[in-house]
């Protein structure tokens, strides 16, 4: 019970750290998959009509998509530097292990709620395809602009990650 | 339901939207020399074979527009909404056929979200417990026809039936833009109704079995204005927000009615998500089939074109 207990505490630092970068996948993945699929629905809907409309809405639909590559890029970083994909396990502290986690939320939480903001602005955007198809390039930019904010969240996650190396 | 499941129609009806007439082909409609120019517009505007047979082509446009919307909408209680008016013109022209000996076929309205054949079974067997619970007034409305042979009295009562039903749907589909559509119309209605009470002197009796009953609105206060003339109901409209100018008859308040949906349903253009663009869509179709066959028949009778702008309210 006692070596149980003494195994636990000393990878319970590296299963918080790993915890962390599963999420930055998981989170910023799930909010790019509702996103991208949110998109695709109404792309279809604008393609079903004027199938013209196709290279249009494509680029609208694969907006809310990289929210789900920074989270992956972030996860793939943090478990390097844990020695999960190669190399030795990284021995941590809890205090360590909450550090990295910490690192890996704001792409976690950003990439979540960014894409599907984005999704949301890209169906508003296939609208303004559908009924005016040569102002395309304002609606991916008007998209687009949500994508600051993933990217911003991506430099804090790499930033902190960096830190901690 | 949730916004995210229009996302497919929204879509898909912003597209068909830039097929709708626009204003300043509306106005060139109603400037044209005469028919035979009205008709060669609408065949350039995407009417086919308008020259041919107009009434064939507006009703095929609007038949496209239902089955539009019926294939791509994700809730059958939109579609409930949107044809909840031609579900109570069918069960009036059953009642009324069916009383008459008339063949009720040619007098049912398409679309329809209630099947005409099960309305139509329904009254001939006099089965109204068959019929949805929309129509639950249907019986009532019978046996006030059978017994009085009042087909008035019978309207009036499913009149009221259908108002209050379109705002009971509305609710049912959670959607902020579909319920205050449906209680616009509604309370837009009532002072029609009122309006019409007052101009023919009904009593207060009849005016209160015709008036429905909608949150927000104070029947009493309503009926006695009724009881008080036109004028006492054109106050009591703008006092609700029904933008009301004049006083100018029946028509004008209809006219100004429509302005007034018209207004709303712009609003449907700012929201990306939900049932509102359908609605929109489809209302605006509507409206453009019936200003084309109120143009098509002023400029048969030769009426000028300011005349045909304040048929059509523009």
């Amino acid at each position: 019970m006692i070596r149980l207990t003494g195994e636990f505490m000393e990878y319970l630092g590296l299963a918080i750290a790993i915890f962390g970068a599963v999420l930055a996948a998981l989170l910023s993945g799930i909010g790019s998959a509702k996103g991208v699929g949110m998109v695709g629905e109404a792309a279809a809907g604008a393609v079903s009509e004027d199938p013209n409309m196709f290279s249009k809405v494509l680029v609208l639909q694969l907006l809310p998509g990289t929210q789900g590559l920074y989270g992956l890029v972030i996860a793939i970083f943090a478990l390097s530097q844990l020695g999960i994909l190669g190399g030795e396990l990284a021995v941590l502290t809890v205090s360590e292990g909450l550090m990295y986690f910490a690192a890996c939320m704001p792409i976690a939480i950003v990439g979540l709620f960014s894409a599907i903001a984005q999704a949301r602005s890209a169906v508003a955007g296939v609208g303004i395809v559908a009924k005016r198809p040569d102002q395309n390039g304002k609606a991916i930019t008007m998209a687009a602009i949500v994508e600051f904010y993933a990217i911003l969240a991506l430099l804090v996650s790499i930033l902190s990650l960096t830190g901690l190396a | 339901m949730k916004d995210n499941s229009y996302a497919f129609a929204v879509s898909a009806v912003r597209v068909r939207e830039t097929g709708l007439l626009t204003k300043t082909q509306t106005e060139t409609l109603v400037t044209a020399e005469d028919v035979a120019s009205v008709l060669r517009l609408l065949e350039d505007y995407g009417y086919s074979d308008a020259s041919t047979d107009p009434e064939a082509a507006i009703s095929d446009r609007m038949s496209s527009v239902t089955e539009f919307i019926k294939g791509v909408c994700p809730d059958d209680g939109l579609l409930s909404f949107l044809f909840v008016n031609n579900d109570f013109h069918n069960l009036k022209a059953a009642m009324k056929c069916s009383v008459s000996g008339i063949e009720p076929d040619r007098y049912f309205l398409p679309p329809s979200a209630i099947s005409y054949g099960d309305v139509r079974r329904a009254v001939e067997e006099k089965r109204f417990a068959d019929l949805p619970e929309i129509f639950s007034s249907a019986e009532y409305a019978w046996n006030t026809l059978v017994k009085t042979m009042n087909g008035q009295m019978c309207e009036m009562i499913l009149d009221r039936a259908a108002i209050e039903a379109s705002v009971k749907i509305a609710a049912e589909t959670e959607d902020e833009f579909c319920i205050g559509l449906a209680d616009l119309r509604a309370k837009i209605s009532a002072f029609v109704i009122a309006y019409r009470c007052a101009a023919a002197k009904k009593s207060k009796d009849f005016t209160s079995e015709a008036l429905p009953e909608l949150c927000g609105i104070d029947k009493k206060a309503l009926v006695s204005a009724v009881l008080s003339g036109c004028d006492a109901v054109i106050a009591q409209a703008k006092r609700y927000g029904v933008p009301v100018d004049e006083s100018d008859g029946v028509r004008e308040l209809v006219l100004s009615a429509e302005r007034c949906e018209d207004e709303y349903i712009a609003r449907s253009m700012f929201i990306s998500m939900g049932p509102a663009p359908i609605i929109s869509y489809y209302l605006k179709a509507q409206r453009e089939a019936s200003r084309i066959r109120v143009i098509l028949s002023c400029k048969r009778c030769g009426l000028g074109e300011d005349v045909i702008r304040s048929r059509i309210g523009m």
